[in-house]
Order: structure tokens, then C-alpha cells, then sequence
């Protein structure tokens, strides 16, 4: 997946999936102080294949949604409303406000 | 702590404290005061229009009003009750009540609380639907805008406690309803389905999809049904009145209380420790339930601890003992199965020696069945050989902290990070890897100002929304760490005082520090001087910082001396020992710390006391009834060695419980045939995992929902769990079959519950003198160390150092270059970890359908400057990336 999550000659692979999965590419090359494997220092080569499969995120995923951020709950707007009456007054748009 | 008040509530004298919101001024005297849209989480919202009360004449919501000295309030004034039932009245017109086929019914329904406390004889304005049908897509959660009384809690939460900034309400709008990205689907939006609007709906708008059909007597009839049912009563209602209808949906609310069952857990999945209640009726898990009294989370959850528990009775689960026979397994009883564990282990040892055998202890299972792993480890075979997957983590982290400041765990608490001036995120991709703490730290940045500066690799949800972001280039992170430290010193920068009074080796660490002058730190880390000089000046003015940091950091070849770079970092500048500052090394799995706090390293008993330290020895040796010569004093291997020593055949046997070393381990291939060439091998665990297709023995253990115990979070927090439901088939908690093995191996301990356990652990091991599961009971939690008479250490270092002279040490370092680096052929570098909505193997995750709905695929991210040269189309499936062969 083309993306700018990663830049340059970095890739990034997630570590749930497949069948060795990642650790069929990481190494036994390790911390001296306490045997940590560096999993994160691991040098890869790409090869394109031909193939086209279908998206590996569905569209729907999260990661395509555009965030709407405000404040919170912008109450002064409801009270704006024509239709909204302090109560104890009555209204005729219950439903709304 | 606030200073006291008196009020005049309805005639009546009340003292408590002041500058509280009215709500919850009279909560805490046993008053109720109708309320539908407030929260205690949330604040005063200000929409339901409920909470009317009288104050000098004027009318005030009782949710904003905050107490004052002498405030007088009415509540039975005329025109506040009058008020208070026209909002009511206004809400009842947008949601239609049919409480007793409703799935929400179920005695924890704000609305339908506050409509009976309200007594409402009849409904003046008539419901009227919305011309919107219910949002379905989510498949963890439905929207049903026909409830929706547009009060905004969600929005709220969504917008300012998980901060996904997802919801909005479109007041302005003909017919107002909660939007997803402004107008989109919820599956098709940026919700990252974390249940937090769930949590806070006060009705049944918003609602676990797992509750449909299970929760009362009618629930489970079809809508086919249920409508007609509804109009018939709503045609009597006009005529009755609402109160019997009301009163009998009060009966179906009480007649379902004995098959609900709510019970406090703590979630698996990582290192936050999110507490909640589990909603059950049997097995069938209704709901997960956070409360604002959950210590670490408050309400939050993350779409995992949320939503994604079906592995609990998933048809996968391993409910019955397994022996290997010719290749294949066959069920065993548990007789058969523990009877040759029992003496294979033992002939293991006799025959090779205590050291050919390794431990590997759970970082999913509780603080006491780690205990146990060590103990038989330690006391029954005699070797320190036991490990947990701490070591594939934040090993490398512990030990920049050990030679730092002392202890190996987070310096502070969540809430120092929140209240924090700045928050520094090395290598750590908080936002999918520990989602409730980037709800804080968003939350902070957004609603407080605090200042985020995300140092990474990988332009990650946390980078986007930082002040400062950074890519350094692989493997160089000690060196601008040390270089921003060079700059505390030469600009008169570091804290002095701070260093003066707590800080040993001052002058030789800042010696170390001549090569990294801002000319070196450019050239290697590939970040320009100023942006280095702008991140020192934010960190050296700031009054507190906490620096967070993970895998990005710690799985390298030099983990261990970064992360100390680090620790020197923040020592330099005093962000030690005050509230909001410290490091915070991110556990990711729910007791990854306790495993280790636990025992489960090569090389220290319970508690962080080493193997050869005499005095630890002897008095593990006094607490346990032993010998002190029966434990050994030889550092153990830890996990990763174990492995490469199986491989060497010198370890001939390992036990490993709850972990999946077959997979996560690196170089798969070297660990596939190391277990193969075992004499023997344990897999204790609730799924028939990868790595227990190598194993002898299989034994089933029970995940946290079926047992009770405690875990710690990376908090150091030390949490309850109880049993939400009884162990599934055949298969039994773990402490319950360590237990049983060391009877079998002649150490009868007679734990009959882990209550015990940590009764043994707390009355030798002086970190954890004073826990006790009668102080951790409910919501209760206890962050280490603790002492004997309970008092616990949320705020470390606030007096001082555990070293000997009681200081904190500057620790000289040199940077080295990566193990591992490209090269012409292998000339890209491969970054890797964890996505929001899966968990590691995906063991757990991977039971849940609606987890493959949002994330079905690995995939390889390409970055657009790659992907130009590279390659023509979208999308890299998965093989098709490959290494040099290790």
C-alpha cells in the first residue's frame, strides 16, 4: 500500500498476519545487554509482482475516514434555534431541540 | 482537594465540596437531582434540559451550577419542576419507550432512570420518528436515531475523551441526528469503534451489537413481533397513562437482574490495564462496561477491550488435555497429562541437569501464575532459566531505567502523563498500540495545551497531530538524544540543582557527551540542526516532561543503551521525581510488567531481587521451606537463548505457558527447528497455537474471564480480576495446573486460590509487602512498590533514588552502528508492528469476525517516493518482501 505513513527507503509491515509472518525476515542479530532481538533493524529487498489483488484495507477502514473535530457538543447552537424555548415554555419542534 | 461548602438544598443543610457540579454535590450526600445528559466524565453538557433547579429567583441547570458558600437551592420550586418535566417531555418526543422489549432495560438505563425518579404521568408530545433509518454497518455497534435524544454524551466522549474526533450533532439541521464524519455510515468513517460513545449513551441509540436478542424475557423476540406489541401499548397508554406501562417495565428490568451477571475484569490485550465490568447472561458476553472508576481508563476502551472477546468461547478453544503419539496428538485426562509432565521434567533434570530445562512464563496470565512458573522453575528443578516475552519488548528499556534511576517500570502514572507541560513519544505508535493513552495525550494536547513531539519513523496518527515531528534515520535516536542533552549542558539548560542534589557521575557523563555536538547529531540522524535546537529549547524550558517510549526504540541492536539515552535525557533536564514527568517505556501486554515484577527473569526472584544476591537467595530459600543451596545462583537464559540453546541441544525440555514464541520470536525459521530437536516441550495455553504444534503435551488453561488474579499494568498498577464465568470444558486456570505439577513433582503448596499465592509472594518479596487482594478489592489497585501498611508508590522517585547513596546515575554511552544495515541488494529497511484492531498473532483478535472486517490483510506500506519508482499500480499483497538469509 502506497502511503505517507513511511517515507524513503523505509517499508512497514504489520505483525498479525501470514503464514511464517514477519519473523520469517527478521534475524537472530541481538541487544548484547539483554538478548533483545533487533526486530526492527532489518534490511529487505521489494520485488513488484505482476498480480493485483484486491485492497488489502477495505475502504471502509478507519485509516480512509476524514475526522470532523470541533469542541464537543456546540449546545449554544441548539439554543440558537428558532423553534428552542427555555423551559418551562412549550415548543413545537420537540423532536429537534 | 477542594475546600469544604455549605448549601441550602430544599430547606436542608448540606456541607461538601465546593466548586462541584451541583449533580454531583448532592450524589455525594444521597441526593438525586434528574439529570439524563450529565456525566461525570463528560461534564456538564448542558442539552437534556432535566436538571432544572431554582437560585435566586432564576432557574439553573444543576449540572453547570457549581457549588458555592451559601448558595440556596430549590429544587421543588414550581417552575423548576415544571421545567425539568418539559425536558423531559421533550426528550420523550425523539425517543419512542418501548423499555420492556428493549435491550437497554436492564437497570443501568439513564433514561428510563430518570423518567420513573421524575414520575411522568403522561407523555406530552407525541414520539415522531426520524426520517433516518438505523446505521447497521458497524459491526460492533448500531445507531438507532428513533432513540437518539440528541444529548450529545457521544459526542462529547468521541470529540474529547478518546479523542477520534468522529462525532458531531447537526443542531442547526430540520431533524438533528449524531453524524460519522459529518454524514457518513459508521463503518465507513473514521470511527475507530473504541465503544467510548456506547459507554456514555444514556439510552439504547447507541448499543452493543452483542446485546441484540440476549438481554431480558422479550428482547429476543423479532421486530415482526415487538411492533405490534409497541402499539398496542402506546394506544392503552393514552388512555391508562404512562405509569403502569412504566411500572411494568420496571418488573421486566427487575425479572431480568438474576440471569445478568456484572462482573470487574481487566482487558488482555495491552499494557494499559483497562478495567471494566463484563456484562454476562451464562457465557454469552452482553457487554464491556467501563466505569469512571476504573483507575487507568476511567470510560475508555480501545476496540479490542471493547468488542473483541469472542475467542473466550470460540470453538477453538483447547478444553481437553493433549499427548503427542506417533506424531499426532490424542485427549488425555488430566491425570494422564500432568502425571507425565510431572516425571519427564524430573528426568529431564535428573538426567541433564536443572539447566536443561527453560521456563517460559505468561505475559497474559496473572502476577500469581508467574510466581508459580518461577517457583517450580526455581525451587522444583533448580535452574533460573525462566523468562517472559519481556525479553522480545521492553527488557532493553528495564535496563536503561536499571542504570539510571532504579526501578524497571513506568516513573509515574497516566495521570502524570496527562498533566504533563510536554510529552515526548520515542519510537512509539501510541495511538494503535496503547489507545486509551492516546486518548489522554490527545486529549491534553487538545483541551490543556500540553505539547506533543513524536520522534518516528512512520508518520503514525500521533506524528500528524504532534507540535514537533521527527524522523530520524534508522538506528540513530541515541545520538540526538545524547546531543539534546549536550545542548541542556552548554546552553544552561540541565538542572542543575536537580542534579546536584539526585544526580551521581555528572561530570564524566557530561564528558561522554563531546562527540554529539548538533553538526554530528545532523549528519547521522538526518534531522536538520534547527529542528533539534527548536525540540531541546521546548524540552529544557518545559516545567515537566514525560518521555514515552517503545518497540521503535527497544528491538535493536542497541536497545538497551538507547533507552538509557534517554533515562540520561530526562535526568538532565529533572523530569524525575516530580509529578508529570519521568519515562514511561510502554508494556504492551496486559501483564508483560507483572510477568517480570513476578520472577519470570533469568536472573531476579520476585520483585527485582537478583539470583546471586546472598541475602535474596536466603530469604526466598526461608519464605519457600528450602535450602538456600537448592536455589540456584546462576544466571538463567533467557527466552531467546533458550531457544538457540535447544537448537545446540543443551536445553533438552522447555515448559512455555500462554506464548507464542513459534511466531513471535525472530528468525521463525531458526525457532521452528530448535523446537523441533527438543526432548520434550509443555504448551500451556487456550488455543492449539503454533507453538503447540511442536509440543509433547498440550494442557488447557483458561484466559482471565475464567479464573481470578491480578495483573500489572505499565502503570506498575496492580489490578483485580474475578471469574466472569466458569472455566470452558475441561480446561482450568493456570495457577490451578502449576499447582497441581508441583504436587505431582513432591511440593505439595495446597493453593486453593490466588489469593494465596500472593499472600506467599507479598510476605517475602519487601516490593510487594503490602499488597493484599482485600486492598485491591473492586476498583481498587495498588501500584508498586508497595509498603507493608499498604501505602503504594503511584509517583516514583519523589524522595529519592533506590541505588545505594540514594541518587539517580548519569550513565556515559557510545553510539554504535546497527547490527543490521542495507546494503546494495538489500537496500530497503523494514519497519514492523502492531495495527489498532489486532493483537500479535492475532490468537485472540482473530476469533473475532467483525476484526476481519476492519482489518482482513497484512500488507507492506510503501512510501510514495518508492512507489513512484517502484511501482505503477495501488497495492503490495503480502510475499513480497524478502531477506538475506540469517
Amino acid at each position: 500500500m502506497i502511503t505517507d505513513r513511511v517515507a524513503g527507503k523505509t517499508l512497514f509491515l504489520p505483525i498479525h498476519f501470514g503464514k511464517p509472518g514477519v519473523n520469517a525476515l527478521t534475524g537472530e542479530h541481538n541487544d548484547p545487554d539483554v538478548q533483545t532481538p533487533a526486530y526492527k533493524e532489518t534490511a529487505v529487498k521489494l520485488e513488484v509482482l505482476d498480480k493485483r489483488t484486491e485492497p488489502p484495507l477495505p475502504s471502509t477502514n478507519f485509516r480512509f475516514g476524514q475526522r470532523t473535530p470541533n469542541q464537543g457538543v456546540a449546545v449554544e447552537v441548539k439554543w440558537m434555534q428558532d423553534d428552542y424555548r427555555l423551559p418551562p415554555a412549550q415548543q413545537h419542534k420537540p423532536r429537534k431541540t | 482537594m477542594n475546600q469544604p461548602c455549605t448549601i441550602i438544598f430544599d430547606g436542608e443543610k448540606l456541607t461538601g465540596n465546593a466548586d462541584e457540579p451541583l449533580i454531583d454535590f448532592l450524589e455525594s450526600k444521597g441526593i438525586a437531582l434528574p439529570n439524563v445528559c450529565y456525566h461525570p466524565s463528560l461534564g456538564a453538557i448542558e442539552t437534556c434540559d432535566a436538571c432544572w433547579v431554582e437560585v435566586a429567583g432564576e432557574l439553573k441547570r444543576g449540572c453547570a451550577l457549581r457549588s458555592q458558600e451559601g448558595m440556596q437551592i430549590s429544587s421543588r420550586h414550581p417552575q423548576a419542576v415544571a421545567a425539568r418535566h418539559e425536558g423531559m417531555d421533550r426528550l420523550l418526543s425523539k425517543h419512542e419507550l418501548y423499555c420492556t422489549v428493549c435491550e437497554n432495560n436492564n437497570g443501568d438505563c439513564t433514561l428510563h432512570n430518570t423518567m420513573v425518579e421524575m414520575d411522568i404521568p403522561i407523555q406530552r408530545y407525541e414520539f415522531l420518528p426520524k426520517p433516518y433509518p438505523k446505521d447497521t454497518s458497524s459491526p460492533f455497534y448500531t445507531y438507532d436515531p428513533d432513540q437518539c435524544i440528541l444529548c450529545g454524551r457521544c459526542v462529547e466522549a468521541c470529540q474529547n475523551v478518546e479523542v477520534n474526533e468522529t462525532l458531531s450533532i447537526n443542531y442547526a439541521d430540520e431533524n438533528p441526528r449524531v453524524l460519522w464524519d459529518g454524514g457518513k455510515e459508521i463503518n465507513d468513517s473514521s470511527c475507530v469503534h473504541c465503544g467510548h460513545c456506547v459507554t456514555v449513551c444514556p439510552c439504547n441509540a447507541l448499543m452493543e451489537n452483542s446485546m441484540n436478542g440476549h438481554t431480558g424475557p422479550f428482547t429476543s423476540m423479532p421486530w415482526s413481533l415487538k411492533r405490534p406489541m409497541i402499539e398496542v401499548v402506546k394506544k392503552i397508554e393514552t388512555t391508562i397513562s404512562a405509569k403502569p406501562v412504566t411500572g411494568l417495565s420496571e418488573i421486566d428490568s427487575a425479572w431480568r437482574q438474576p440471569g445478568l451477571k456484572r462482573t470487574k475484569t481487566v482487558c488482555t490485550y495491552c499494557g494499559v490495564g483497562c478495567s471494566f465490568e463484563m456484562w454476562t447472561r451464562d457465557r454469552h458476553i452482553l457487554k464491556v462496561q467501563p466505569s469512571p472508576e476504573a483507575p487507568a481508563n476511567g470510560i475508555s476502551t480501545c476496540v479490542k477491550g471493547k468488542f473483541a472477546w469472542d475467542f473466550v468461547n470460540s470453538e477453538k478453544r483447547l478444553t481437553t488435555p493433549l499427548i503427542r503419539e506417533q506424531g499426532r496428538f490424542r485427549e488425555a485426562s488430566w491425570d494422564e497429562a500432568l502425571e507425565l509432565v510431572a516425571q519427564r521434567l524430573l528426568k529431564t533434570r535428573d538426567t541433564h541437569g536443572p539447566d536443561s530445562l527453560g521456563f517460559i512464563g505468561s505475559s497474559k496470565a496473572s502476577n500469581e501464575e508467574a510466581y508459580l512458573t518461577q517457583k517450580i522453575a526455581r525451587l522444583i528443578i533448580g535452574t533460573n532459566s525462566v523468562d517472559n516475552s519481556s525479553r522480545y519488548c521492553q527488557n532493553p528499556a528495564t535496563k536503561g531505567l536499571f542504570r539510571t534511576v532504579g526501578y524497571g517500570g513506568d516513573a509515574g502514572t497516566i495521570k502524570d502523563i496527562e498533566q504533563a507541560e510536554v510529552v515526548v513519544l520515542v519510537g512509539s505508535n501510541t495511538a494503535e498500540n496503547h489507545p486509551v493513552i492516546a486518548s489522554r495525550i490527545k486529549a491534553a494536547q487538545k483541551l490543556r495545551g500540553q505539547k506533543l513531539i513524536v520522534m518516528d519513523p512512520r508518520k503514525h496518527e500521533m506524528a500528524e497531530r504532534a507540535d514537533i515531528f521527527l524522523r530520524p534515520n534508522a538506528s540513530t535516536d541515541l545520538i540526538w538524544a545524547s546531543a539534546l542533552s549536550r545542548y541542556m549542558f552548554d546552553n544552561h539548560l540541565a538542572d542543575t540543582d536537580f542534579l546536584e542534589q539526585w544526580v551521581n557521575n555528572v561530570e564524566e557523563y557530561r564528558r561522554s557527551l563531546e562527540p554529539f555536538t548538533l553538526d554530528f547529531a545532523e549528519l547521522k540522524t538526518g534531522i536538520s540542526k534547527q529542528a533539534l535546537i527548536d525540540t531541546a529549547e521546548i524540552i529544557g524550558r518545559a516545567k515537566s516532561v514525560c518521555l514515552l517510549w517503545a518497540m521503535g526504540i527497544t528491538q535493536h541492536s542497541h536497545g538497551s543503551d538507547t533507552s538509557t539515552a534517554l533515562s540520561n535525557l530526562l535526568l538532565v533536564t529533572g523530569n524525575y521525581g516530580k509529578p508529570g514527568t519521568g519515562g514511561y517505556p510502554m508494556r504492551g501486554h496486559n501483564n508483560v510488567q507483572g510477568a517480570s515484577d513476578f520472577g519470570c527473569l533469568r536472573n531476579m526472584y520476585p520483585g527485582y531481587e537478583k539470583v546471586t544476591d546472598e541475602n535474596a537467595r536466603q530469604r526466598w530459600a526461608k519464605g519457600w521451606g528450602v535450602k538456600p543451596e537448592q536455589l540456584s545462583t546462576k544466571v538463567g537464559e533467557g527466552n531467546f537463548l533458550m531457544v538457540q540453546s535447544a537448537d545446540q541441544g543443551d536445553i533438552k525440555a522447555m515448559y512455555i505457558i500462554g506464548e507464542e514464541t513459534a511466531f513471535s520470536d525472530a528468525n521463525t525459521h531458526n525457532v521452528h527447528s530448535a523446537f523441533e530437536k527438543l526432548d520434550f516441550m509443555v504448551v500451556q495455553d487456550i488455543f492449539l497455537s503454533r507453538t503447540a504444534e511442536f509440543a509433547d503435551v498440550v494442557l488447557p488453561a483458561c484466559p482471565s474471564v475464567e479464573k481470578e488474579g491480578t495483573f500489572v499494568n505499565t502503570e506498575r498498577r496492580i489490578q483485580r480480576f474475578y471469574e466472569v464465568m466458569p472455566p470452558l470444558g475441561n480446561s482450568r486456570p493456570d495457577w490451578r495446573i502449576l499447582t497441581d505439577l508441583a504436587a505431582r513433582m513432591g511440593h505439595d503448596w495446597g493453593y486453593t486460590h490466588p489469593s494465596q499465592i500472593m499472600q506467599e509472594c507479598a510476605s517475602i518479596s519487601p516490593m510487594f509487602a503490602g499488597v493484599s487482594y482485600e486492598r485491591l478489592e473492586g476498583w481498587k489497585s495498588l501500584s508498586w512498590p508497595v509498603n507493608a501498611d499498604g501505602v503504594d508508590s503511584p509517583l516514583l522517585y519523589t524522595d529519592g533514588f533506590p541505588t545505594a547513596n540514594g541518587k539517580a546515575n548519569l550513565f556515559p554511552l557510545k553510539w554504535q552502528e546497527p547490527a543490521e544495515a542495507t546494503d546494495a541488494e538489500y537496500d530497503l529497511s523494514l519497519d514492523n508492528g502492531r495495527l489498532l484492531e489486532q493483537f500479535q498473532g492475532a490468537n485472540q483478535t482473530g476469533r473475532s469476525q467483525g476484526i476481519w472486517d476492519q482489518a482482513p490483510h497484512g500488507f507492506v506500506e510503501v512510501s510514495h517516493e518508492l512507489g513512484r519508482t517502484w511501482y505503477r499500480g495501488r497495492y503490495l499483497g503480502k510475499d513480497y518482501v524478502s531477506t538475506r538469509q540469517h
